[in-house]
């Protein structure tokens, strides 16, 4: 604030400058135009895919809707394995170890116990979100950075326990492990 | 031009046309081819008018309860009689009889057309409309008087009988047109929304499609109406819409018609959760209100209002519906009930920031709390749980709507994103309570850091008596505490005493585009996790909400 105050007459350049601020997904695309939306939804498919891989013993999971923008794409995938609130834990620390392994930046967590989140960014801009929503449904969300248009077609991974996109499908496949409400040995802690 | 407005249209030429035939012989005709002299003719034309003063004071009146189509009805099967009897009349008490009813009926007519137009139209098209009605009835005037004078000869009484008689015909034919509009049950005007969903709920089917049918604009975006009949009539309008534009061929039709067609391949397309179209428009820089999920059936509705830059073009049809959207989807995963988040482009948004003064807000303000009374009536819910968003400009117009006594209609919590100010100093000021205003800001987003008008001013006048120094000091003592902003005080200070969501920094300035940081509330960088914490708010979890920075 006070360096601006510095500047505070040439504010008028400022202004000239930040006329040209839109409100809605204007950013300029990145990557001198090498990759477009279908590329990106492909390279968000595929740090979802390789998310989902992490997690041992492995989910079922769907494919949730995917949102497009004006030169930006979201992807969702839909746990379809019930997952307990005393796993829930060992599912954040899974995820957040492996994102930290392959050198995505976490950015922000939500400290909620009820609705826990993480999210992370990668080197190339695309945004990773874990949030365990509604009974405790866990749900993943890849942004990509803001890209070439073109049109982006479902993506090609096949979901392991396919289901409807809307609405959205609540978790109705059990698990030995992640469904189990044993308490787990202290030495597994969460990632919050 | 709907149905309705075509036939009010021909209804103007109609008795225009009538009038221009007749009205101006009729000095003549009285005087002398009925020989009763100049005297005569002066009290029949006084009385033409003054009949026409007796009764009007009357017609507002028959109109609020019997609506204008009865009235046009009766005022032009009396016209038609006033003129066949001015036809036939050759003594005194005959002409001045039958100009006491001629006059009256047909000045009775005017108001009634009037009335109609306003019933069919919107802001936008009203003028024009009007525009239309003014030149119609001029040119049927300035018709009638030609045909008119062609067929009249001073020595023969029967062509002036059959000017009057073609007059009479002109005015039945007005009376069996009015007769096909079905629009008979008065629309109440300048009503709260609430009393709109009663008017619309009492009304028979028949009705209903009638006015669908004829007034799309005016029932697609009227607050108090259903919310699946406002889609219908907006998707029924949207091809005219867009046909209307194709037929012009500046840049702003052309940068116009993308953001349509981008609207309606998103309603063709149909996608998840369901869009519905609660308002389209012309005017100004657009208007276009979208809701993902139905606000009627919805336990949690969230509506937000777009800024800086925003108009109803490509962007918009994309970038802020994908907001509205991904809003709707992040809501859905946190609770059980139904939501339905809205795009709310209902206000003339500045289009920069050399432009940004509070007349937009104020305006748009005003509209916007309508829009959310038209949603707490429509709604099925004694109780639904309503949240405002604000993002840059358009938390402005949410503070503004704020401050109309009784704050927001139906509003539970006010989120403002990237906000420049919102025109209060205190969350309580807001209407919500100061637990229920959510606040998110990037240390990136220059918008938020825009310096006051004040700190402008006395900065410039330190600068220029005491250089950088002399500003610092001189904006300084303008904001002590350093926390206003360009519309007051900054909503992420704790001053203000809102509850702020920590957003991660978005991008540096100038390093992607202009000011990416702030436009990225809801996409890459801090889009996820900004947009799950609007997501836990709209779901009214809010008490869920506890972003931080990771450890």
């Amino acid at each position: 604030m006070r360096g601006l105050r510095r500047f505070a007459p040439g504010l008028a350049v400022i202004a000239t400058v930040l006329s040209g601020c839109g409100g809605g997904g204007r950013g300029v695309p990145m990557d001198d135009g090498k990759m477009n939306m279908q590329e990106a939804a492909e390279r968000a498919d595929f740090l979802l895919d390789g998310t989902l891989q992490a997690v041992k013993p492995g989910v079922a999971w769907s494919h949730g809707v995917t949102t497009t923008g004006n030169c930006e794409v979201t992807r969702r995938r839909v746990v379809m394995t019930q997952i307990s609130e005393q796993r829930r834990g060992s599912f954040l620390g899974l995820v957040d170890r492996y994102w930290r392994s392959t050198g995505y930046e976490i950015t922000a967590v939500n400290r909620s116990e009820a609705n826990p989140a993480i999210y992370a960014n990668s080197a190339d801009g695309f945004e990773l979100g874990l949030t365990f929503g509604y009974k405790g449904q866990a749900f993943l969300e890849a942004a990509t950075p803001c890209v070439r248009k073109s049109e982006v077609a479902e993506p090609a991974t096949p979901a392991n326990a396919p289901r409807p996109e809307w609405p959205i499908p609540r978790p109705d496949t059990h698990d030995d492990f992640w469904s189990s409400t044993d308490a787990l040995p202290s030495s597994s802690r969460s990632a919050l | 031009m709907s149905t309705a407005m075509r036939r009010i249209q021909t209804g103007n030429v109609l008795s225009a046309f009538g009038l221009g035939f007749t009205v101006p012989y009729l000095y003549v005709y009285v005087a002398q081819v009925r020989d009763l002299g100049s005297g005569t003719a002066g009290v029949v034309l006084a009385v033409f008018a003054t009949a026409a003063l007796a009764l009007l004071p009357f017609t507002g009146r028959a109109m609020d309860r019997r609506g204008p189509v009865p009235v046009l009805i009766a005022a032009a099967v009396f016209a038609a009689a006033g003129a066949m009897s001015m036809g036939l009349a050759s003594s005194v008490p005959a002409a001045l009889a039958s100009a006491a009813l001629l006059g009256a009926a047909t000045a009775v007519i005017q108001p009634a057309l009037s009335t109609l137009i306003v019933w069919c139209s919107t802001p936008s098209t009203r003028t024009r409309a009007y525009a239309m009605q003014f030149f119609l009835q001029n040119l049927g005037l300035g018709i009638g008087g030609l045909v008119g004078g062609q067929i009249v000869d001073q020595g023969s009484p029967g062509t002036f009988t059959l000017l009057f008689g073609i007059e009479a015909a002109m005015f039945l034919v007005l009376a069996g047109i009015a007769a096909t509009a079905r629009l008979s049950r008065p629309a109440p005007s300048g009503a709260e929304p609430a009393a709109y969903r009663r008017w619309w709920e009492g009304l028979a089917p028949e009705l209903r499609d009638a006015y669908m049918a004829d007034c799309p604009e005016l029932i697609g975006n009227l607050d108090g109406i259903p919310a699946a009949v406002r889609d219908r009539a907006n998707r029924a309008r949207l091809g005219d819409l867009i046909a209307e534009l194709g037929r012009r061929d500046d840049e702003d039709a052309r940068t116009r018609l993308a953001g349509l067609r981008g609207i309606e391949a998103q309603l063709e397309s149909g996608g998840h959760p369901p869009l519905f179209l609660l308002g389209i428009g012309n005017e100004g820089n657009g208007r276009a209100i979208v809701s993902f999920g139905n606000p009627d059936t919805a336990r949690n509705v969230s509506a937000y209002v777009p800024g800086l830059g925003t108009s109803l073009d490509e962007d918009f049809a994309h970038g802020d519906l994908k907001r509205a959207r991904d809003v709707a989807l992040g809501a859905a995963r946190l609770t059980g009930r139904p939501v339905a988040s809205i795009a709310w482009l209902g206000y003339d948004a500045p289009q920069g920031v050399g432009v940004m003064g509070t007349g937009a807000a104020e305006s748009g303000g005003v509209a916007y709390n309508r829009f959310m009374s038209g949603l707490v009536a429509t709604n099925q819910y004694e109780n639904p749980h309503l949240t405002a968003i604000g993002h840059s400009y358009g938390s402005r117009t949410v503070g503004a709507a704020a401050r109309h006594p009784g704050g927001i209609p139906g509003a539970d919590d006010i989120v403002l994103v990237g906000s420049p100010g919102v025109g209060v100093d205190r969350a309580e000021d807001l209407g919500v309570g100061k637990g229920h205003v959510f606040v998110g800001a990037a240390e990136n987003d220059l918008v938020t850091k825009l310096p006051s008008p004040r700190e402008v001013e006395a900065g410039t006048a330190g600068y220029l008596i005491a250089g950088p120094v002399g500003a610092r000091a001189a904006g300084h003592l303008a904001d002590r505490d350093d926390d206003d902003l360009w519309f007051g005080r900054d909503p992420a200070s704790k001053a203000f005493g809102a509850r702020r969501f920590a957003v991660p920094d978005g991008p540096p300035v100038l390093s992607d585009g202009l000011v990416p940081a702030h436009s990225e509330y809801f996409e890459r960088g801090n889009g996820i996790s900004s947009g799950d914490a609007v997501a836990l708010i709209v779901a009214g979890k809010s008490d869920e909400l506890k972003m931080a920075a990771p450890r």
